[in-house]
């Protein structure tokens, strides 16, 4: 599903950032694998290559088979709103539209027709238990609702990915567990890939395969 | 639909959320936009009433033309006469012109003005005229009180004159207590016969004695100050140009001038007004366009400033959408679109407001104007033709006033957006 070979990433600015510093590493379907690391140790960075959100310097990255180098934004676009979902830590909903439109986003830039539309969200929303609130904007929900709003979008597209960014870094412990088994169902039922960016070990350990990296190299690569 | 685009339905529904939002901010460039609009309507309806109210004055003297000849000096030596030889106009002219002109024009005014009691007096009479009130009536007065001059009067040198409004208020109170009064006009007595206003806009304050009295005062001789000619009612324009190329011809042969002599004899055409009023109002029309315009350019400015900040604000959103799958193209459109609308649903609005405020104009307008023969504005409402390209004007003040925000709005860096608070 994922390969990387070789990926170097530079921030450039008045002292050169070196983010990755030579990534070797291979995803398979269904994996659901933790990325964890001290601060500036290039989890997100990696993430975000992965994601297409940011590009790389050196390398090769081929998603499910396609090298994806050089191609263009509307490409990377088409690419991310058909393979891969994204949570991040700030939930990142649009604060104006309703859950419901938050979560129907990915399948109106589909073009999926609107009754289907509605099943599709209907269906996630209550997977979710979301349906109550799906009229309310994200700031009536609490942070945990807000995260599972955030799933339900990255996952109503039936992605092959989901990319999570520190998705519980502002949750207490208990809605920290919610989601981490949200996650898990969701890898378990629909196979989807999750790589989950984490600097929390009580989660990274409940992970079948955890990836440890330090000044954008990769420490170790556990797998249980 | 291609990937990555908002379908027409959820376009529009988003900008409205947009909108509704960021309530303040779309209050604010409604509000520049509403102004910016409405100025523009008034100035254009404004610029129509000017213009209108022209051409309907140009109507009046396109109808009655009039030509007027007045004295000068000559420039250069002619048939042994030197050069800077004053020319003067006489009864005697007055009445050949009359004679020569007669099947062509409908009167020929000998005139002479002159200085007495504090007042100006308009010695006039028409050597046809029969009625002095028509020639009142067509130079935009009217008898308020008593009568105008019987051709007898006229002709029998009566000691009568016709006195303005104010000055017969001024001496006797009222009008009607001036009509039949005496007053002494270089200390000779005068009847008053009647009284005058002016008909709105035009400012005569003259006394009128009839001209054969006026000239048989001592001292007055036969010189007299101009002569009109004045034309037949509708008279096609080049018939007008031909009577007065043969009016110029004869009183230069008269009096011996060289034609191309405009010093000597000065032949004045009321259409030239016309072209004067013409070129004036082609300024005015330019200053008030250019007016107009600055306030949209304002307008533009404002929107687009507005526009930016809420860019700004919504990096975050605009992030989001990319995630989502959303095309740069559709990320534009989207910033263009929300400053089309907010200039489109307002600047209607200002449309709306600008033609209700010409409505009231021209109430107003309409009043002042009743009965006037002279008029500065017209009908102020502005036309279709003007209503659709201020409409598609505010779609390209729309256009340019998002296009620098949805230009930045596309270069949002995904993965800065959502790390920023």
């Amino acid at each position: 599903m994922i390969d990387l070979k070789g990926i170097h990433k530079t921030y450039h600015g008045e002292r050169s950032l070196y983010a990755l510093r030579g990534i070797d590493l291979h995803i398979g379907d269904g994996e659901f694998v933790g990325v964890t690391g001290p601060s500036g140790s290039g989890k997100s960075t990696l993430l975000n290559v992965i994601g297409l959100l940011d590009s790389y310097d050196e390398g090769e990255y081929r998603l499910d088979g396609r090298l994806v180098k050089g191609l263009d934004r509307e490409e990377e676009a088409r690419i991310r709103n058909q393979n891969i979902g994204f949570v991040f830590q700030r939930y990142n909903l649009i604060s104006f539209k309703t859950v419901y439109e938050n979560v129907e986003l990915p399948l109106i830039y589909r073009g999926v027709p609107g009754q289907e539309r509605k099943e599709r969200v209907m269906d996630m929303l209550e997977k979710m238990e979301l349906s109550d609130w799906k009229e309310h904007i994200p700031s009536h929900l609490s942070g945990g609702q807000q995260q599972r709003a955030a799933i339900a979008r990255a996952m109503v597209m039936n992605p092959k990915i989901i990319l999570a960014d520190e998705p519980t870094g502002a949750l207490d412990s208990r809605m920290t567990q919610e989601i981490v088994n949200l996650f898990k169902e969701c890898n378990r039922d629909s196979n989807v890939t999750i790589v989950l960016v984490t600097h929390e070990t009580s989660i990274s350990s409940q992970l079948p395969r955890c990836i440890t990296m330090n000044d954008g190299l990769i420490e170790s690569d556990e797998r249980r | 639909m291609k990937d990555g685009n908002l379908t027409p339905k959820d376009f529009f529904r988003d900008i409205l959320s947009s909108v509704r939002m960021s309530r303040r901010r779309s209050i604010l460039s409604g509000i520049m936009t509403v102004w910016g609009v409405f100025i523009f309507i008034v100035i254009a309806g404004v610029a129509n009433g000017t213009d209108r109210g022209n051409r309907s004055n140009y109507d009046y003297i396109l109808k009655y033309g009039k030509i007027t000849i007045l004295p000068g000096r000559v420039s250069e030596p002619r048939m042994g006469l030197v050069k800077g030889r004053r020319i003067t106009l006489t009864r005697s002219d007055a009445r050949e012109a009359l004679a020569l002109f007669s099947n062509r024009a409908e009167y020929v005014f000998p005139r002479k003005r002159s200085s007495a009691a504090g007042e100006s007096l308009t010695g006039s009479a028409g050597l046809t005229v029969s009625d002095f009130r028509k020639e009142l009536d067509d130079k935009y007065l009217k008898i308020i009180a008593g009568r105008g001059f019987t051709r007898v009067e006229l002709e029998g040198r009566r000691r009568i004159c016709i006195l303005p409004e104010s000055v017969a208020v001024q001496l006797f109170g009222s009008p009607a207590d001036a009509v039949g009064s005496i007053l002494d006009i270089n200390r000779l007595p005068y009847t008053v016969l009647g009284v005058y206003r002016t008909i709105h806009n035009v400012r005569i304050k003259d006394v009128f004695v009839p001209f054969e009295t006026a000239m048989s005062m001592p001292g007055a001789g036969e010189e007299l100050s101009s002569i009109d000619i004045k034309m037949f009612l509708g008279i096609p324009a080049e018939e007008k140009h031909l009577l007065r190329k043969d009016v110029e011809s004869w009183f230069c042969f008269r009096k011996g001038i060289d034609p191309g002599d405009t010093s000597a004899l000065c032949i004045e055409e009321n259409i030239d007004f016309i072209s004067d009023q013409e070129k004036f109002l082609g300024s005015m029309r330019k200053f008030t366009g250019i007016i107009g315009l600055l306030s949209l350019l304002m307008s533009i400015l404002g929107v687009s400033s507005i526009v930016h900040l809420s860019v700004k604000e919504r990096t975050k959103e605009i992030a989001v959408r990319l995630v989502c799958g959303s095309s740069k193209g559709s990320i534009f459109r989207l910033v263009l679109g929300e400053s089309v609308m907010i200039m489109l649903i307002f600047g209607i609005v200002g449309m709306l407001l600008g033609s209700l405020a010409l409505d009231a104009f021209n109430v107003v307008v309409d009043r002042i104007n009743d009965g006037a023969k002279w008029v500065f504005l017209g009908d102020m409402t502005v036309s279709w033709q003007i209503i659709s390209s201020c409409t598609a004007l505010i779609i390209a003040c729309g256009l340019v006033s998002g296009l620098a925000p949805a230009r930045k709005a596309t270069s949002v860096r995904i993965n800065e957006a959502m790390n920023c608070e």
